[in-house]
Order: structure tokens, then sequence, then C-alpha cells
């Protein structure tokens, strides 16, 4: 609307622009790749074993000798623990974003086409899901579970799955009514054809969305609950688990928390610059 | 739907474990368990614990808190303005910074200011609650020495911890004020009022802002009860004795009538909440208003 009117800008500067607008994508997609690399490789890239104990050289500032970012009160490599945590945060991560996805698509599918009981039903476990503020409700069932990896992932799986199943919903309540799928029914084509052949295709892209956004939480929410000491147990090195372990020497020895901070904060960076440059590519008027 | 958050609640707290083992602990005989457990009443049926329950709800009777060998609800209700003066500190400095902040970076689409707000948003978004307590803490305490680290008390008490808990909502509620300003700004009624003449800043007042809020106002409304999530962690960080602490505490002690009595409380305000959002759209928006006089 405003374009029509305004005179267009010149080739070089609207490549530019263009090229600036897609940089800050470029590098997340970059840093995220090389954080994944760097997780499959760690065993390999980091200079000691994360969990090896070594009180003769106890909280070494960065810069030492064999130790780059220093280590922690056990005498353990914070550069070392730094790379296998990535290993944790992007497997709760990526396994909680993929049962999810499933899951959360599969029910938002279901809820969106057949109006009636199926949607009630759904739609209403999600209310209640969501009426509990998340970090109580997995609190409480990781205590009851017992921490561990897979428990994290359950509980994570049993908050994320809604936005999922929500945001589909929502597009598949819109399709239910458009011509090819009315075309589709005239055809003859059965309910699961059409939904996997039709509307499936055509949700794909928001899924994908929100399953970034989804990666990046589920990373905050495992790294909030080992940060409280009731995700993944010690001494599997973990970034929110470093900062509990860590804490008592805020004062004394800040690269025990600093790196695995910045290492965190730039994972879900990366993931919230992509999901919105995903988001923007596929529609600028998709409000999630 | 209060049933199902009953039921839930219930089910919840059972989860967490089984508060008469830890009682006796490791040195207990089983009839020592017997004996305790019977005495807590969780001997007989679920159903009829669950009855009981649900009875005492209606009473306002949540049980006795097992560890603190007092009633429960009276433990909760006594946090909860502690937790309230954070969370709704907090609110209130992400609305204050994020609204405004949103409405100048819409306004000044493309241009230096957007991007610079825009950068700072999506990094107040992506930094967790804990790493930027935890790191404000060892900045403004332990290296400027500018404020207390813990507890309650005047308002350098308060900032931190609010800061703190504020960051995400703000940086979200700033994003979603600018994409609602710019879907406003593209609306024929906005062009209208410019071609009849009207002052950009009446236009921007008038025509923009009010229908760009109600989006804003829904996510305020459900950023509280993420904010009522996110004080676990800060009044966890900042030794704030409110709800979050309690609850910690609670779980940690398998306290199931206490552990109830804080799902409930919270779940319950975080409908209220909702519904006195619901509410408040019609004094923003008079084309929302509720038909029939019920």
């Amino acid at each position: 609307m405003e374009s029509a009117a305004a005179p267009a800008p010149a080739p070089a500067r609207a490549r530019l622009a263009k090229a600036l607008r897609n940089l800050p994508a470029l590098v997340a997609a970059l840093l995220l790749v090389g954080a994944v690399a760097l997780a499959i490789f760690a065993p390999f890239v980091a200079p000691h074993a994360p969990d090896a104990v070594n009180l003769a050289r106890r909280l070494l500032p960065p810069g030492a000798a064999g130790d780059p970012l220093g280590t922690d009160p056990l005498g353990r490599d914070v550069l070392s623990r730094v790379l296998f945590g990535a290993r944790i945060s992007l497997l709760v991560g990526g396994v909680t974003m993929l049962v999810a996805g499933l899951i959360g698509t599969c029910a938002g599918l279901l809820a969106g086409y057949f109006p009636g009981a199926v949607d009630d039903i759904l739609m209403r476990l999600g209310d209640i899901v969501l009426s509990f503020p998340f970090l109580l409700l997995a609190l409480i069932v990781v205590a009851a579970l017992g921490p561990s990896v897979r428990n994290l992932i359950i509980v994570l799986v049993l908050r994320s799955w809604i936005t999922y199943g929500r945001v589909v919903r929502s597009q598949v309540v819109e399709m239910r009514e458009v011509e090819f799928v009315e075309a589709a029914r005239a055809l003859g084509a059965g309910h699961v054809r059409i939904l996997l052949k039709h509307v499936l295709p055509r949700v794909a892209g928001v899924a994908v969305v929100v399953a970034s956004f989804n990666m990046a939480e589920a990373i905050v929410y495992e790294a909030s609950l080992s940060f409280l000491g009731a995700g993944v147990p010690p001494p599997t090195a973990t970034w929110g688990g470093m900062l509990h372990d860590n804490l008592l020497y805020i004062a004394t020895a800040w690269w025990t928390i600093v790196f695995p901070a910045a290492a965190l904060t730039l994972v879900i960076l990366a993931l919230n610059v992509l999901g919105d440059w995903i988001r923007d590519a596929l529609d600028p008027n998709l409000r999630l | 739907m209060l049933v199902a958050v009953s039921i839930a609640v219930f089910v919840v707290a059972r989860l967490s474990g089984d508060p008469a083992a830890l009682m006796v602990g490791d040195t207990g005989t089983v009839a020592d368990l017997a004996r305790v457990r019977h005495l807590l009443g969780l001997d007989r049926p679920l159903t009829v614990q669950y009855g009981i329950f649900l009875a005492g709800v209606l009473h306002g009777d949540l049980g006795q808190s097992i560890f603190y060998a007092e009633p429960a609800l009276p433990l909760v209700l006594a946090r909860l303005p502690a937790t309230a003066e954070l969370a709704v500190t907090a609110l209130a400095v992400a609305l204050a910074a994020g609204v405004p902040g949103g409405v100048f970076a819409a306004l000044n689409r493309g241009r230096l200011g957007d991007w610079g707000f825009v950068a700072v948003a999506v990094l107040g978004q992506s930094v967790p609650g804990f790493v930027l307590g935890v790191l404000s803490v060892m900045l403004f305490v332990l290296d400027l020495h500018w404020l207390p680290a813990a507890g309650i008390g005047g308002w350098q008490h308060l900032c931190l911890p609010a800061l703190t808990l504020a960051a995400f909502s703000c940086a979200k509620i700033a994003r979603l004020t600018r994409t609602s300003v710019l879907d406003t700004l593209s609306r024929d009624y906005v062009r209208t009022a410019y071609a009849k003449g009207a002052a950009p800043r009446r236009v921007v007042w008038r025509h923009v802002f009010r229908n760009a809020a109600l989006p804003v106002m829904t996510m305020a409304g459900l950023e509280l009860g993420q904010l009522l999530s996110g004080v676990v962690i800060t009044e966890t960080i900042f030794g704030w004795p409110g709800v979050g602490l309690l609850s910690i505490d609670a779980i940690n002690h398998r306290d199931y009538p206490l552990i109830q009595a804080v799902a409930l409380s919270v779940a319950v305000i975080f409908v209220v909440v909702n519904l006195v959002v619901d509410l408040a759209y019609g004094f923003v928006d008079p084309r929302i208003r509720y038909a029939g006089g019920a």
C-alpha cells in the first residue's frame, strides 16, 4: 500500500537492505549449526573429560594452561563442561520439539477438522495445563518422577504440545470451509487423505515456526529446572546446573557462571532470531 | 472448569511422592509408616481423599500443612502480598517501558531507532530469567555495591527482583505493541484520518493507539500468569519470601496440602485475572460490550 506511491530506492541500497534483513538469520543459523556440531563432537573437541575432578587445579581463572576458560570449584574444566552441556540442552530441546510437535500437530488437525467433542476435549485439556504456572507444575512432576533427562522431556512435552495444537487448530478451522477441501470431499476423498494430503502441507509452515520458538522455550525451562536443582542430576554437565553448582562462588569465580550463561543465551537468541525470520518469510502478518 | 482444575491439583499433588515416607525417614519401621499414613488420612481410598479435599475447598479449608502444622490456606495467603508486590511491580515496569517503546519503534519503522529497539527486545526475550538474575546480582550487588542482594524491605530490595522478572514480559509486550501499531497504521481508517487533515498526534492517539491496545491488553493479562511462573525463579535467587519460595519449600517437604493450596490459589488467581482482562475490553473498546443484562 505505502510502497506503491513511494519512489523505488536505488538498486544497490535495496540490495544492501535486503542483505541486512537476512544477515541476523544467517548468523543465527551458522551459530546453531556450530553449536550442534560442537555438541556432537564434544568428546573430540573438549580438552578434558567434563567430570574429571582435579582438586589440585581448583578455581583457576581463564587462560590457565590446559583450561582456557578456567576451572570450577572441583577443578573441572569449564570449557569442557560448557561443550558437554550443549549436548543436554540441544537433546532436551530437540526431542521435546519433535515429540510435542508431532502430538500437538495431530491434536490440532483433529480438533480443527472435527468440531464438537474432539475439539472440546483437546482444547479444555490444554486450558487446564495452561492454568498452572508451568514451572511449578514441572517442579512437582519432576519431584514425583525423579529428576532425569527422560522425565524432563516428558514434562516439557506435556506443556508444549498445546502451543502447536492451538496454532494448528486455528489454521485448520479457517481451512475447513475452503474450496479445495470441499472439492476433495466431493471427489470422495476420506478424512485421513484430506487431512494428510491437503491440510497438513498447508499448516506445516506454521508448525515449523512454533517449533523453533518451542525449542528455545524447552531449553530455557530445562536450564531453569537444572538451576533450581530439579533438572538433570549432577554430575552431568548442564548449563543451568553449572550456574546452580557455582552460585556459591559467584563473588570470586565469575568465569564458572558467565560462560555457561553466555552459551545458553546465545543458543536461545539464535533460535528466536531464526524463528522470527521463518515467520516473517512465511507470512509477515502471522502473530505467534 | 474449576472442578477439572481441582482434580488436576489433587492428582498433581499426589504425584509428588509419599510424605509419610519422608517423615518417617530411613530409620522408621513399616508400622511407623502405616501409623503416619493413617494419621494423615493417606490410607483411605483416593476417591475418599478427593471428596474430603473438595468438601474442604468449598468451605475454604484446604487442610493442614504437614510440615508447618498450620492450616495451609492462611500460609499461602500470608505469602501472597509479597508475590503480588513483585509481580504487579514487574508488570507495571514491563508496560511502562514496553508500550511507549513499541509505539516509538513502530512510528520510526525501518530507521536506526527501530532496528536498535528490535535488537534489544529480541535479546531481552532470549536471556533466561535466572541468568539475568544471577548476572545482575554479580554486577549491581557484588561489583558496584548499589543494591542489597536478598530479602524484602524498601524499594532497593524490590529493584532487582522486579526488573529481572519484568525483562522478558517487557520485551514481549514491546514487540507486540510494535507489530500491533504497525498493523493499525496500515488500516483504511487511519489513512482517512490523515486525509481529512487530522494532526498526526491526534491520529496516533485517537485512532491508532486505542485500536492497537487490544492485543497488548490480552497479552498483559496472560503475562501476569507467566510472571507467576517466573516468581519461582526470581524469589529463589533473591530470597523473596513469597508464594514461589513457599512452593519450593512445599515440594521439597512433599507437603500435599500445602502444594494443593499453592496450586489451587495460583490457578484461581490466573483464571480471575483473565476474566478481569476480558471484562476490561469493554472499557477500552466500546464495540465489544457483552450482550444481555445478565
